[in-house]
């Protein structure tokens, strides 16, 4: 089981759409508007890191509106 | 009810052990639910915290997490609880 945090900054008001766009792909298991330095977080998980690696780029990162995505893989054994 | 996430610098070599503190702090406070989770990337540690509300999710953090040794830097996030 492989985890990522994508840290997302979106055009400004396009916040819920782009929340309601990230909710439908496979392996999001939560993501939250928040205020401070990003406007979105993402948690993804899936069967593997190749899988991960797959659904950020070609499904996160493809969505209009997004100016930038930032991840952080989670390290396993420290959880 | 209101959550947080954090981002946390570590001092190098020092992750681990800060996940285990933060841990420790956390279950022996108030709160709803916690997670902890090491990152490789431009953060070392990712903290989500929920609690009854914005006053006890603050006190948590700032007596709790922010007093731990060897935490370089914190950034905390608020959720918007309007936007799910």
């Amino acid at each position: 089981m492989a985890t990522a945090y994508v840290l997302i900054n979106c055009e400004i008001g396009s916040e819920q759409k782009v929340i309601d766009q990230i909710k439908l792909i496979d392996g999001v298991k939560e993501v939250r508007g928040v205020f401070g330095a990003y406007d979105i977080l993402a948690k993804i998980e899936t069967a593997s890191s190749e899988k991960l690696r797959e659904t950020i780029t070609w499904k996160i990162r493809k969505i209009d509106r997004i100016r930038s995505t930032l991840t952080l893989m989670g390290i396993d054994g420290q959880e | 009810m209101s959550t947080a996430y954090f981002l946390i610098n570590a001092r190098l070599n020092h992750e681990a052990e800060i996940i285990e503190k933060v841990k420790s702090a956390l279950k022996k406070s108030n709160v709803s639910s916690f997670e902890v989770q090491g990152t490789f990337g431009v953060y070392d540690i990712i903290v989500k915290i929920s609690a009854a509300d914005d006053d006890v999710l603050r006190k948590i953090v700032l007596e709790k997490i922010r007093k731990i040794e060897n935490i370089e830097s914190a950034i905390t996030m608020m959720v918007n609880e309007e936007q799910e």
